[in-house]
């Protein structure tokens, strides 16, 4: 597929929310505890992401400035940030109930999908894979507690919903502890360094991935 | 270039500098945030930040016009003072927890009968919410069926979607469809005062400790 055939999907992704406006898709999404923590927050993520490419692609502000997130660190934070908030039982139940909270969770999770882009690509290895490996982590104890609890934990869901839930958000952790994985085994391994040899400050910017002796 | 060069290595550790103390700002930030959302870190579910609402009298319940098994008439608050209401939410087709509900509201009943005659300054008050099936008809059933004696005890339904989405939506009341053509519900004993303010939350195993609070607020606001 060249570059020109990749930025129409691209681009429908990145306007994706918009089709939350229309009521009775936004009521099946979250109408379903699964489906809300499930399908509607990666979405909406993958839709921010997609926008930081329309927007790079448009030389547009497409993430933090580089001063403030060295090595992504702030991108990743706040994506952690956000994912752990919307574990939050009272914030699913409040983002249903109260339209400013509906609004913001869309917001913030469409923010950290373009933020989070930028600060992946400038993330070394090891700095992805303790953000990603803690959000697996967060995500597989939310699913835990989802799974077992026998209680509702949301009054605008039922108890086996919330179990589904669980097992869903187990199965994104197992997958994200995979990604964190694969991105530092998988990173390509700098040459040997000869003593006395540099690495040019722009090496380092186009190295992204590399560890630096 | 070696000033360029090293004007960019100097940038980089203050780059880092920077991020760190942003990512720490971030951080605090958003325990803060937190710690508010959950009240001290106490309150984790809506249902758990209601109850709070209500122990704090920061939950209001608007007044609606409700009809009955016999006639329409408004929910009883605003009151005069001294007065306190039971309520609870409803639906006539449960097979479960709301005839659970009506159980205790029956044995409320008697105490309130045996303690103050037909003039009680306390009230109980069954609101149903399943407006498609709970007419007036099913209203007087269920009323018969738990001895429902109307001085005491008032069965509605509210006139409109309107006045059910206010009433429900300002208590924080949420009725889910259970798949099975019935509802889940956070069905537990409401205590309000002749303000229209909710002063607490109980479940239904504890409705004898709401009765005695009832009392007790009762006493309080005729003194």
């Amino acid at each position: 597929m060249n570059t020109a055939s990749r930025r129409v999907p691209t681009g429908l992704l990145a306007a994706l929310p918009l089709l939350l406006l229309w009521a009775p898709l936004r009521q099946l999404l979250e109408g379903s505890m699964a489906l809300h923590m499930l399908v509607e927050l990666p979405l909406l993520l993958a839709s921010g992401w997609a926008a930081g490419a329309v927007l790079a692609h448009h030389r547009l502000p497409a993430g933090l400035p580089c001063r403030v997130d060295a090595h992504g660190v702030l991108g990743l934070a706040f994506a952690s940030c956000v994912g752990a908030l919307w574990m939050i039982p009272s914030m699913l139940d409040l983002s249903l109930l109260d339209a400013g909270v509906q609004w913001a969770k869309y917001g913030a999770w469409w923010l950290s999908g373009v933020v989070l882009r930028a600060s992946w690509r400038r993330s070394e290895p090891e700095i992805a894979a303790f953000f990603v490996g803690n959000m697996a982590w967060m995500l597989a104890t939310a699913g835990l507690l989802y799974q077992d609890e026998e209680q509702r934990l949301c009054v605008s869901y039922l108890v086996d919903e919330q179990a589904v839930a669980g097992k869903g958000l187990i199965v994104l952790a197992l997958v994200l502890a995979g990604l964190a994985l694969h991105r530092a085994v998988a990173a390509p391994r700098p040459a040997a360094i000869q003593p006395g040899e540099r690495l040019t400050p722009d090496a380092g910017e186009r190295t992204s991935g590399m560890i630096r002796r | 270039m070696p000033a360029a060069r090293g004007s960019a290595a100097a940038a980089r550790p203050r780059a880092l500098v920077t991020t760190l103390l942003a990512a720490l700002a971030l951080l605090v930030g958003f325990i803060a945030l937190v710690g508010q959302l959950t009240r001290g870190f106490e309150y984790w579910t809506f249902e758990a930040l209601r109850r709070d609402d209500a122990a704090g009298a920061r939950l209001l319940a608007p007044p609606v016009a409700l009809s009955g098994p016999y006639r329409a008439a408004s929910t009883p608050w605003p009151g005069q003072p001294g007065e306190v209401f039971l309520v609870d939410f409803i639906y006539t087709r449960c097979p479960t927890v709301c005839s659970a509900l009506g159980a205790e509201y029956t044995r409320m009943q008697r105490a309130l009968r045996e303690r103050f005659g037909a003039d009680s300054p306390i009230r109980l008050v069954s609101i149903a919410f399943d407006r498609a099936h709970d007419t007036p008809a099913a209203l007087r059933d269920y009323g018969i069926t738990h001895r429902q004696a109307p001085e005491l005890w008032q069965i509605g339904t509210p006139v409109d979607a309107a006045a059910q989405e206010t009433l429900l939506r300002s208590l924080g009341v949420v009725a889910v469809p259970d798949g099975m053509g019935g509802f889940v519900h956070n069905g537990a004993i409401h205590l309000i005062d002749a303000g229209g303010t909710v002063r607490g939350i109980y479940d239904l195993e504890r409705w004898p400790q709401a009765l005695e609070r009832a009392l007790a607020l009762a006493a309080a606001g005729r003194s």
